[in-house]
């Protein structure tokens, strides 16, 4: 099934004079998600959003099939949706598979179903003999798996998991980056997860969307957005360096000379594919060019990368 | 699971109960007494003590004053394990960051709302209103014929009147205190500040500018609707005119639960 679990259009939400989204338009596909964005991009906005927590101000969304913005729309959608917030939060006075049954049972499970559940995923994040002790005296780690427990508990058909690395140690980050690697690429859980960690987001998805005050600027397979800037290309030189240099900037490339004897260079071909001209600034400069390979940025450079392209605008509605 | 860790609760109750194992006792033994039966727990004969407690129920005690006079001192306990239940129900959810885990599901802040309303309003009728059934069941089961069930039925009825008003206002009150404190304990205290404070409000007004004012205490608008529910002439009471008292009990009751409806519909879920 491809069809798209997340679809705005033209979706708008202000707050008085401050437009926090601006007719977003997104198809977000099945499968594991990041959203990006700086502080302020809009992303808790639009969880609000999808979550039916807030109305939106204009155009219309639709999140597993269901519509926010009617009230049996709402209460559809959260059925369906698994939410883990980036805040502590539990059910004060409860043990971790207390809390985990008795959300599960709001989510409509029976009181049967939704102790097997809770125990079942509860297992799932390895909380162990730990699930019966009292939740206030959990570590950080233990509190985002039961986060993430409680997420799972009523089986959604989308996760939504707002900063699930959030205060953890290496060691704890990279169990829940395990834990959710496995949910979107073995369980094939659809999964929108918002963060400003990119290396979370490159090692768990395998599409990002990158909002930037209120709009998107990016929404694409993380393969093809890394793919992007191979008209950069790295090259190494035996020797004299100062001299291939001196012969790129008479040709009027752009380069960056990151080492001794490498270099950045932007090639001025739209595909990248033609080194040509770096064989002719070697001959000029008789200099031997050891090896040249297109560069594959990271996320982080295309993230900034994006944000950069993007024409400024005033967050500010006119009135 | 909500009593499991509840012993200050527990401990509540433990008075009532005992109170009303003691009431229900002689409530029995007047009618056994009366009927001159000799009750089975005196292995069928009655000592000289059994005897003289059986003749003291017999002349003082009558069923249906021992069913309104434990009742409305049941009020004050009703208020202290509504109190102790219900000021955390808010303001612990708030500060633990539940509600963006109750709210991201299929639950409606007015079914959230309800569920604690509902759920304090339980713990309170329990302290409240449960003495009264215990003690009119075994009245009505001792009595010949099912006499008192016969003559007595209405309080019953009286009793569940007076204890709605009360734990509406009650539970109001606490619910209010909890959505506007930040933790528990403020709460508690807004609970009994608030209640101390309009009765010294009352006794400060009342004689000095105009003895209606005595009804701005909660207390004392409670025993005026005691007096006109169970129908006792000739108590004395501070507020004189009923439709003041539950003027001011419903007001009271209508502006807490609005307060606190209003404090859940504008919380923001997620920051």
């Amino acid at each position: 099934m491809n069809e798209p679990v997340i679809q705005l259009d033209r979706l708008e939400k202000h707050f008085g004079a401050v437009q926090a989204l601006r007719g977003l338009t997104l198809s977000v596909a099945p499968g594991p998600v990041g959203l990006l964005g700086p502080n302020g991009a809009g992303k808790s906005t639009l969880l609000k959003l999808l979550l039916g927590l807030i109305a939106p101000t204009g155009g219309c969304a639709s999140i597993v099939g269901f519509d926010p913005a009617t009230r049996q729309g709402r209460l559809a959608i959260r059925r369906r949706v698994g939410y883990m917030p980036e805040s502590d939060s539990t059910i004060p006075g409860m043990n971790a598979v207390e809390m985990t049954m008795t959300l599960g049972r709001i989510s409509g499970l029976g009181a049967e179903d939704a102790m097997t559940r809770a125990h079942e995923v509860l297992d799932y994040v390895e909380l162990h003999e730990e699930r019966y002790r009292d939740i206030e005296g959990y570590s950080t780690g233990m509190k985002q798996r039961l986060k993430l427990a409680q997420a799972l508990a009523h089986d959604p058909d989308i996760l939504l998991l707002d900063e699930p690395t959030n205060g953890l140690d290496p060691k704890g980050r990279r169990h829940m980056l395990e834990l959710i690697e496995d949910l979107g690429k073995n369980e094939r859980k659809n999964l929108l997860l918002c963060s400003h960690l990119l290396p979370d987001i490159e090692k768990t998805c395998e599409k990002v969307v990158v909002l930037h005050r209120g709009s998107v600027v990016a929404s694409e397979e993380i393969e093809n957005m890394t793919r992007r800037d191979e008209r950069w290309m790295r090259v190494e030189v035996r020797s004299d360096s100062e001299r291939f240099a001196g012969e790129l900037e008479r040709e009027g490339l752009l380069f960056e000379h990151t080492e001794p004897l490498r270099f950045r260079v932007r090639l001025p071909d739209a595909n990248g594919e033609d080194g040509d001209i770096l064989f002719a600034c070697a001959r000029a400069s008789q200099v031997t060019l050891v090896s040249f390979e297109p560069v594959h940025s990271t996320l982080e450079e295309a993230f900034f990368k994006a944000l950069d392209e993007t024409p400024s605008q005033p967050t500010e509605r006119a009135s | 699971m909500a009593l499991k860790r509840k012993l200050p609760l527990l401990l509540l109750y433990i008075v009532p109960a005992i109170a009303t194992c003691v009431v229900s006792f002689l409530v029995y033994l007047k009618f056994a007494a009366e009927e001159a039966v000799i009750p089975e727990a005196f292995g069928g004969q009655m000592g000289f003590a059994a005897q003289m407690i059986a003749r003291q129920a017999t002349t003082h005690l009558e069923a249906r004053m021992q069913i309104i006079t434990f009742h409305a001192n049941m009020n004050m306990f009703s208020l202290l394990c509504v109190a102790w239940y219900g000021s955390g129900l808010f303001c612990d959810d708030r500060r633990s960051g539940a509600f963006q885990l109750y709210f991201s599901r299929p639950l409606s802040r007015m079914n959230y709302f309800l569920g604690k309303a509902l759920c304090v309003g339980f713990f309170g009728m329990l302290v409240s209103f449960g003495p009264a059934v215990v003690i009119f069941i075994v009245a009505s089961l001792a009595s010949p014929e099912w006499a008192f069930f016969k003559q007595e039925w209405d309080i019953l009825l009286r009793a569940l009147a007076f204890s709605v008003t009360w734990l509406a206002l009650v539970c109001g009150l606490t619910l209010f205190a909890s959505s506007m404190a930040s933790r528990k304990s403020f709460a508690l205290l807004g609970v009994f500040c608030f209640m101390g404070f309009s009765v010294a409000v009352a006794q400060v007004l009342g004689p000095f500018v105009d003895s209606r004012l005595y009804a701005t205490s909660i207390l004392f608008d409670m025993q005026a609707i005691a007096h006109q529910i169970f129908e006792r002439e000739g108590s004395w009471r501070m507020v004189q005119e009923p439709w003041l008292a539950w003027t001011v009990i419903w007001s009271f009751t209508g502006l807490f639960f609005s307060g606190a409806a209003l404090r859940l519909a504008r919380l923001r879920i997620v920051e």
